[in-house]
């Protein structure tokens, strides 16, 4: 792991076309591929599950998601390799 | 005594484990990695505690608006 300071510009840069977990502060979860991002963490994800308390509520082809509502936006490395740790 | 600022500190803190409390009682542990003037951070090996529910997430953008304190080197209660 590197110890170079990752403000939110790197974390932008890295994270994009990858499948995000977005968690807004009423605690639903959004877990799609980030299409775009901006400052405001304004996002577009594609291909999008809506969760409620774990349970999948909905389905989306592409939604905006306005950033003022977003806690945070949680992004996986080695998504595979981590779902098979887990089994 | 020299001065030091809320960024400065957070500054030192980098790569070190932070606590940090938002205002409706959520809490995040993570090694910070980065962050900026609105304090959203980057945080890494991440532990979030909401309603006693533990949750593990290996990096995150943590928007800064709702962020009330920030330990470094706290862990989470």
């Amino acid at each position: 792991m590197s110890n170079e300071k990752r403000t939110s510009a790197d974390f932008f840069k890295q994270v994009f076309g990858r499948t995000v977990n977005v968690k807004l502060h009423n605690r639903t979860e959004y877990i799609g591929v980030l299409a775009a991002l901006d400052g405001n963490m304004n996002l577009v994800l594609e291909q999008c599950e809506e969760y409620l308390e774990q349970k999948l509520i909905n389905k989306y082809g592409q939604i905006l998601l306005r950033g003022n509502n977003v806690l945070y936006i949680s992004a996986k490395f080695n998504q595979k390799q981590q779902q098979e740790e887990e089994i | 005594m020299t001065t030091i600022l809320p960024l400065g500190l957070l500054d030192k803190a980098i790569s070190s484990r932070v606590w940090i409390l938002m205002k409706d009682d959520r809490e995040f542990e993570g090694t910070l990695r980065g962050f900026d003037d609105f304090f959203n951070m980057v945080l890494e090996n991440v532990i979030e505690l909401d309603n006693g529910k533990k949750n593990k997430l290996e990096q995150i953008l943590l928007n800064g608006t709702q962020i009330c304190l920030i330990v470094p080197g706290g862990e989470i209660s």
